[in-house]
């Protein structure tokens, strides 16, 4: 694989990651931090399951698991759910850590790759469905949800499921990124998945804003940036750090 | 067992140090402070360079414990301030990212690679109860129990404590009877920061410290600020020694791998099975 196509490769892992937390936060007003947790259950099904079964595995099994876990989880708000979400991922890190049986801190390597365009193909269906969903009647639920939650909660909206229908979608998005990357890096070890990459999805999402597009341009632009910037991770950091603060002080709805 | 015991108290004085600020700023503001912590790993850093040129453990402290309150004010004053009246997620996200740039700045001056205080401070093995600790470890438990006793006098007894706690309790009505909510905020950093910059210069005597500690010590002194009952003194000492002891009972019995994930267990366990936490 050349220089060149793994940046793209890396590039579609964001814009897909970015796309699942689209749904949850921005979309739904849900503040998770557990994108790499979730990242990383999906990568860890592929490197083990390989082919199409652990594609579309992967995301539904996420799907399945964290819809549930949704209903438990979203009663926590804001700060709380953060917090729960961020636990959950580090809990998912520190057990791959620490099981033998899926190669330990040390990782493990995977047997079936994807070439870049499949994960280009992958990226932009996945544009496509957050697009599609975001014209649906539960994407409205979630934007009047993420308004006002009890005034939504008083006009007859299921929020609770809305939220966790939304939550576990997410999640599902998100392992699906999992696997792009996987099947891309052709290695899998669990301190790829920390609370770093979930800052720079989230740093992604932010900044992109309201539309799925600009959250797909700002994802590529940051991976570009880190791609020039590799060899200094401290600089790429801080600019996301200053980029998310901006975002946070100056614009109205971020 | 007397040696687990032991080593969990000294934990637990650190924890209890950093959570202390936490839940100050958790009591009045409602928020999680994500950057907290990073006052904590500044402290350590600029008593790390006053142990470098030779400073003893005195003037560590000093410093450490300015440079976290002064930093923990400025960002109080400087980002978080203009955010009070806005969205809840906004001041978290700018938390997350004053967190991130401090962190990698330090980085940047001094590497990712973990570094050790220069030994010599109180140094000298001490053996109690069949256990053996170190006087730095003694004393480490101790000042965090002046410390607190200071803080319990303030918030109890003076007049800024009653302002601390009329906030804390309905910062509206406190605003309304004349208490300015920004100095008592502005307070609760200071008295944060230094707390924290006091922790990083113990826990640097103690421990390495690397540019990304805060990240773990973070959701730690969370987890102690919500099973301690969100906002109160002796809650937050008392949310530490639950958290140190059931780690050093977890690395006995477990192994040590697993000694983060019980911090994340309970956070999680509080968070679903307690009906008051998790409401704003």
């Amino acid at each position: 694989m050349t220089y060149t196509s793994l940046i793209l490769c890396k590039i579609s892992v964001a814009v897909t990651s970015a796309l699942g937390l689209y749904l949850c936060t921005t979309l739904c007003g849900q503040l998770s931090l557990g994108t790499a947790g979730f990242m990383s259950i999906g990568a860890y099904i592929f490197a083990f399951f390989g082919s199409a079964v652990g594609v579309a595995a992967a995301p539904a099994l996420l799907f399945l698991v964290t819809f549930p876990l949704g209903f438990l989880l979203l009663r926590l708000s804001g700060d709380y759910l953060a917090a729960a979400t961020l636990g959950i991922a580090e809990l998912v890190r520190i057990c791959l850590s620490n099981f033998s049986a899926v190669g330990g801190a040390g990782g493990t390597a995977v047997d079936f790759r994807l070439n870049p365009a499949t994960a280009v193909a992958g990226t932009i269906l996945i544009l496509f469905l957050v697009f599609l969903f975001s014209k649906t009647k539960t994407a409205h639920l979630c934007r009047a949800i993420s308004m006002d939650e009890t005034a939504s909660r008083g006009c007859g909206v299921n929020v609770t499921f809305v939220k966790s229908l939304t939550f576990a979608l997410s999640c599902a998005v998100c392992g699906f990124a999992g696997c792009l990357y996987a099947g891309a890096v052709g290695f899998v070890c669990p301190n790829d998945f920390t609370f770093t990459r979930s800052c720079e999805t989230l740093a992604a999402v932010i900044i992109g804003g309201k539309n799925p597009l600009a959250v797909m341009l700002c994802a590529t632009a940051l991976e570009i940036l880190s791609a020039l910037l590799v060899g200094f991770a401290e600089i790429k950091m801080i600019v996301y750090g200053t980029a998310l603060l901006l975002c946070a002080l100056r614009r109205r709805n971020a | 067992m007397m040696q687990q015991i032991l080593n969990s108290l000294t934990v637990g004085a650190v924890y209890s140090l950093v959570t202390v600020g936490y839940a100050m700023v958790f009591s009045v503001l409602n928020m999680i402070n994500f950057a907290h912590t990073d006052m904590m790993m500044l402290g350590a850093y600029a008593g790390y360079l006053v142990a470098r040129q030779g400073g003893g453990l005195f003037l560590q402290i000093v410093v450490g414990t300015t440079v976290g309150a002064v930093m923990s004010a400025v960002v109080e004053r400087s980002v978080y301030r203009r955010l009070y009246d806005k969205s809840p997620l906004k001041l978290m996200t700018s938390a997350i990212a004053v967190s991130v740039i401090l962190q990698y700045s330090v980085m940047m001056a001094f590497s990712a690679s973990p570094r050790p205080y220069p030994t010599g401070q109180l140094s000298d093995a001490v053996s109690l109860f069949g256990a053996k600790t170190t006087e730095l470890r003694l004393f480490a438990v101790g000042i965090t129990a002046v410390v607190f006793t200071a803080l319990a006098f303030l918030v109890a007894k003076t007049k800024t404590g009653l302002h601390i706690r009329a906030a804390a309790q309905d910062s509206l009505g406190a605003m309304a009877v004349g208490i300015d909510r920004n100095k008592v905020i502005s307070l609760t950093f200071l008295i944060g920061g230094a707390a924290a910059g006091l922790a990083g210069v113990m826990y640097g005597n103690m421990y390495l410290i690397t540019p990304l500690m805060s990240g773990n010590i973070g959701i730690k002194a969370f987890v102690c600020t919500v099973a301690g009952g969100k906002g109160s003194l002796w809650g937050a000492v008392l949310g530490a020694y639950l958290l140190s002891f059931s780690e050093t009972a977890v690395c006995t019995f477990l192994g040590s791998g697993y000694k983060d994930a019980v911090s994340f267990v309970i956070l999680i366990a509080v968070l679903l099975f307690n009906k008051r936490s998790g409401k704003q």
